[in-house]
């Protein structure tokens, strides 16, 4: 095992943190996970580097792909419970740590604007302003066209500052 | 002119969103957990997913099995070997206990003895006929 990856895993580990909360729409626990499982893959060789865009930029892709991954497990799973229950009182609400995550009305604010934009323009908002990636790097992550991309980035950005000036109003 | 200012609006806008995202990427970071070392930390793994998870309770289970197999080959070669004409005898007086108990009745449900009606006397009725021919 590289020495150098287990560096740069834990270099970036702040910023994978940050990005695999929003992968999991905050929800701290699959976050956890999903983040444990992408190193899991990148140290046993599942997930391998092969040089197309910077190894951060990889690495945010293989834990999009981990939670992805997972949220369909976990949409599966309770598909299974709704018909065994006929009922989705057992059903957690996606967003139901939330509450525990958030400690400032601010941040809080944030996450649910975010939460209420389409996959897609959420990805490539927090890639660029949270993490400060470009456009670019962000359409790597996401495995996307750089025109799709910017599309995102602009409507995701306009329906953003609408959501936010209506929520501060 | 109206595009210097929204030029000028969307960089205000692009700020403000970065104050806003980098202040949220500031508080994250604090609850970020410990970076553990995903291979070697045993708790990662405990955490970690199902496949994880199994390859942990692999080794009690593979113990368990080999308990259960051990215990099934020393009771069939600790079985003592029966002598078959014993076995055939005992079978043989287990079916007459059976047979004897169904055959068995007790007193109380014994049919109650009733009077034997009178014969008809064949030989005294063909006699009686003739007299009276």
């Amino acid at each position: 095992m590289a020495p150098g990856l287990i560096h740069l895993l834990e270099s970036h580990h702040s910023d994978s943190w940050g990005w695999a909360l929003a992968c999991c729409q905050w929800q701290h626990h699959q976050a956890e996970e999903a983040l444990q499982e992408a190193y899991l893959r990148v140290l046993d060789g599942r997930a391998r580097f092969r040089g197309a865009a910077s190894e951060r930029t990889w690495f945010f892709g293989v834990i999009k792909l981990v939670a992805l991954e997972q949220a369909r497990k976990a949409s599966r799973q309770r598909w299974r419970l709704f018909e065994f229950t006929a009922a989705n009182e057992a059903i957690s609400e996606p967003d139901a740590d939330l509450e525990t995550v958030a400690s400032d009305q601010a941040h809080q604010q944030l996450r649910q604007a975010l939460c209420q934009l389409p996959e897609r323009q959420r990805d490539v908002l927090h890639l660029v302003f949270y993490t400060e990636l470009s456009i670019e790097e962000a359409a790597g992550v996401l495995h996307i066209s750089l025109g799709s991309a910017r599309t995102h980035y602009q409507r995701g950005k306009a329906r953003l500052a609408s959501l936010l000036e209506i929520e501060n109003e | 002119m109206s595009e210097d200012h929204d030029h000028s609006t969307q960089s205000q806008l692009d700020t403000r969103l970065r104050q806003r995202f980098g202040a949220l990427r500031e508080s994250e970071a604090l609850s970020a957990p410990a970076f553990r070392h995903p291979v070697l930390d045993k708790t990662a793994l405990a955490s970690g997913s199902k496949r994880d998870q199994r390859s942990a309770f692999g080794l009690p289970r593979l113990a368990a099995a080999a308990a259960i197999v051990g215990l099934g080959v020393f009771l069939v070669i600790d079985t003592p070997q029966e002598d078959p004409a014993a076995v055939y005898a005992g079978i043989m007086q287990h079916q007459q206990m059976q047979t004897d108990w169904l055959l068995s009745v007790s007193d109380t449900v014994l049919p109650a003895q009733q009077p034997v009606p009178t014969l008809y006397d064949i030989d005294a009725a063909i006699d009686a006929n003739q007299d009276f021919e």
